[in-house]
């Protein structure tokens, strides 16, 4: 009785060894996971409801890689975010970098939208040798620096963004016949803010637009009153407003309220574009802002099945439609898919030399963007252009400038009608 | 030109008048508790909160859901003040109540983060034409929650100033912000009173946050913002002072608006923060408060 229970136990033993042995031969023929360490504010203040826009599009770009089969020339390894939240905080984002690197052993880094944090995050990835794809800063200095790790394929300078601004305001003057003689230029005090006013001021010179007024203000300020009224004792023909999502839609409640009466009202992305925005200003103030923005949206872009594909369940889980933030999100992981496909292996040094050679042309993934990429020796992708959008009565953004991506449903209204409240 | 000075000088009024509102249930809790409630930012963020909530879901016009977040906010705080902080005050009822401006300085953490995790990142704004229909008088132009915000701010702070000063229950909570151990003696029981003056202190605040609401979109993280210029303002005013609080809000309010007309808007702000630090150093009791020694 007792020898017989004993053997049945050892047949058991056996069998499951067997049992573990073979789940285990095919663990190891199926590929390890490549692990990216993506950074990304969800939490504290004004950035966070970004974050978390790019949060969904970089796991929705994540999802469709591995549906479609992972990494190919790595056995069909599947993308795997770690994902960790900056706060915003340049702080808590190096000490995030350094835990991903040496704890989390990931090979490459995605993120961190804000300059702020990019910047200094960037540094210390650096200095551990290890690849970051930059989704969305836009402080040139990130690829100044002569660094050999950090690459920006979704994002140009600040000051393209800014260029598309100053260009579109002579663009628009010309067109119409009736040139802004003023400007007033309001934007926050940040690394961002002041960027984009430097060029700004240069390109309003030389295009012989007066700045009137020249104003820097402290981010999440609890009254941007004072500000509007100071754009209003200077009477300017066009306010830029380089700002995000909370303090924009203060600051277009306030022009609106205050009457102001400029021509346009010529956002810098960001708050603008926020999914956020038409909803807190209402249509009313809203309707016939203009805006850049890094992507043309549905009607110049949406052309491909692979297009199709990421609008759709974009929408369908995130009840908002896509924007600039959530495409440079979405395609900046495509992006480390298409390096970890040269590269052939999960290690750093591998992963930055692929990602150094990338030459993305003509692609599905560059009709979705509408830009190529093309790395630089600096890391840079100078291919990106800002295009300029106007807010239609509906609250649809509707690009018309430049010429060749405008839309051809909407024509631009210029000077704007003054907004209602 | 001038209308705009004029304009600066009467928005900077009504701005901080409720400022002035935000900051005079904190000089209250201090000047009869001798605490400092560092979580008062949170619970105007909680009170923007109730308010967006009643007139979102309820369908209320903002400015009804003004008495139904004071009242909201009064238990909130009687019952923060009956079960939370008296606890932790009666264990150093002989010495400074270190550990309570620690435990709301968690509590502060606690809330913003609660909220985050409950309701999101995202700013929340009332949906209420209301909010944004203007007066224009002349080359002036306010807007309705401006208005509203400054009328009911002064009567607010003129109905406690006539509570604390002229009823039973008023000069109680006096007399124990004075000297709790002569109030004691008198018969004073100094819990309820500190029980009912964190209560009225929220209560006010519920008032606050509702007028704010129209003015200033509610994230999880907008106590911050206004909880430090709070701080500021009862300083500013003379820490304990109802009306002190109100008239300090209008001088920040004021600098704030008017200073940002003659200088660039970033160094407007600093100029608050050293007006604070010159009363500091030169009337540590506030401009209008009064000396102790």
């Amino acid at each position: 009785m007792n020898k017989h229970r004993r053997l049945q136990l050892k047949a058991g033993l056996v069998g499951a060894l067997a049992a573990s042995a073979l789940l285990g031969a095919s663990l190891v023929h199926a590929a390890d996971p490549v692990r990216i360490g993506y950074l990304i504010p969800l939490s504290g203040s004004a950035a966070a409801s970004i974050g978390k826009d790019m949060s969904r599009a970089t796991h929705l770009a994540v999802k469709h890689i591995n549906e479609s089969g992972g990494i190919k020339s790595m056995g069909g390894a599947p993308l795997e975010l770690v994902e960790v939240d900056t706060r915003g905080d340049a702080k808590v984002a190096i000490t995030e970098v350094e835990r991903l690197i040496t704890r989390e052993k990931t090979p490459v880094l995605l993120g961190a939208f804000q300059s702020g944090v990019t910047f200094p995050a960037t540094a210390a990835a650096e200095k551990y040798r290890t690849p970051w794809v930059v989704d969305l800063a836009a402080k040139a200095d990130i690829t100044e620096r002569g660094f050999k790790y950090v690459f920006r394929p979704t994002q140009v300078p600040a000051s393209s963004n800014a260029d598309s601004m100053a260009d579109f305001i002579s663009f628009a003057g010309k067109a119409t016949g009736k040139p802004a003689k003023t400007v007033a230029m309001v934007y926050e005090n940040t690394d961002w803010g002041q960027d984009m006013a430097n060029t700004l001021r240069a390109k309003f010179k030389a295009a012989g637009i007066e700045v009137v007024l020249d104003e820097g203000y402290p981010p999440n300020s609890p009254d941007l009153r004072p500000l509007v009224l100071k754009v209003k004792g200077k009477k300017p023909d066009v306010v830029t407003v380089t700002a995000y999502a909370a303090d924009a839609v203060q600051l277009h409640k306030l022009l609106a309220q205050m009457q102001v009466g400029a021509m346009a009202y010529v956002g810098s992305a960001a708050g603008q574009i926020d999914s956020n925005f038409i909803p807190l200003v209402g249509k009313g103030i809203a309707s016939q802002v203009f805006t850049t923005n890094g992507w043309a949206g549905y009607e110049s872009s949406i052309t491909t099945p692979f297009a199709k594909r990421f609008w759709d369940e974009f929408v369908a889980t995130n009840k908002v439609d896509p924007n600039e933030l959530s495409v440079s999100a979405y395609a900046a992981v495509w992006v480390i898919k298409d390096a970890l496909e040269r590269a052939g292996k999960a290690d750093p040094e591998a992963i930055r030399d692929a990602l150094a050679k990338t030459r993305i042309e003509g692609t599905d993934l560059t009709k979705l963007i509408g830009y190529d990429i093309v790395i630089d020796d600096k890391g840079q992708n100078p291919k990106k252009r800002y295009v300029m959008q106007q807010i239609t009565a509906d609250g649809e953004y509707r690009t018309i400038w430049p010429e060749n991506l405008a839309s051809k449903s909407y024509r631009m209204v210029w000077p704007a009608n003054a907004p209602k409240p | 030109m001038s209308s705009i000075y004029l304009q600066a000088l009467l928005s900077g009024i009504a701005s901080g008048a409720v400022y002035g509102l935000i900051a005079l249930g904190l000089s209250l809790q201090f000047g009869v508790m001798k605490i400092i409630n560092f979580a008062h930012g949170s619970f105007l963020m909680m009170a923007m909160y109730v308010s967006y909530a009643l007139a979102t879901q309820a369908g209320l016009h903002p400015l009804v859901t003004a008495p139904l977040t004071a009242v909201a906010l009064f238990v909130v705080g009687y019952a923060c003040q009956r079960w939370l902080i008296d606890a932790i005050y009666r264990k150093e009822i002989s010495r400074e109540p270190i550990g309570v401006l620690i435990f709301t300085t968690g509590l502060w953490i606690f809330l913003d983060y609660g909220f985050l995790a409950l309701v999101g990142p995202d700013s929340r704004s009332v949906d209420s034409p209301w909010a944004n229909d203007v007066l224009v008088m002349g080359d002036l132009i306010f807007t309705y929650p401006q208005l509203a915000g400054l009328l009911v701010a002064a009567v607010i702070t003129a109905a406690l100033v006539a509570f604390l000063r002229y009823t039973r229950t008023g000069r109680a909570i006096r007399a124990t912000g004075q000297d709790r151990e002569a109030a004691g003696v008198l018969g004073i029981d100094s819990a309820r009173v500190y029980q009912l003056s964190f209560a009225i202190g929220l209560g006010v605040l519920g008032v606050a946050g509702a007028l704010l609401l129209p003015l200033y979109p509610a994230n999880p993280f907008v106590g911050d913002i206004f909880g430090m210029r709070a701080f500021v303002i009862v300083v500013l005013g003379g820490i304990g002072s109802v009306a002190g609080a109100f008239w300090g809000g209008i001088i920040v309010g004021v600098l704030e608006s008017v200073g940002s007309q003659l200088i660039p808007v970033t160094y407007a702000e600093a100029l608050i923060f050293l007006l604070f630090l010159a009363v500091m150093y030169f009337r540590p009791s506030g401009l209008f408060g009064v000396e102790n020694e």
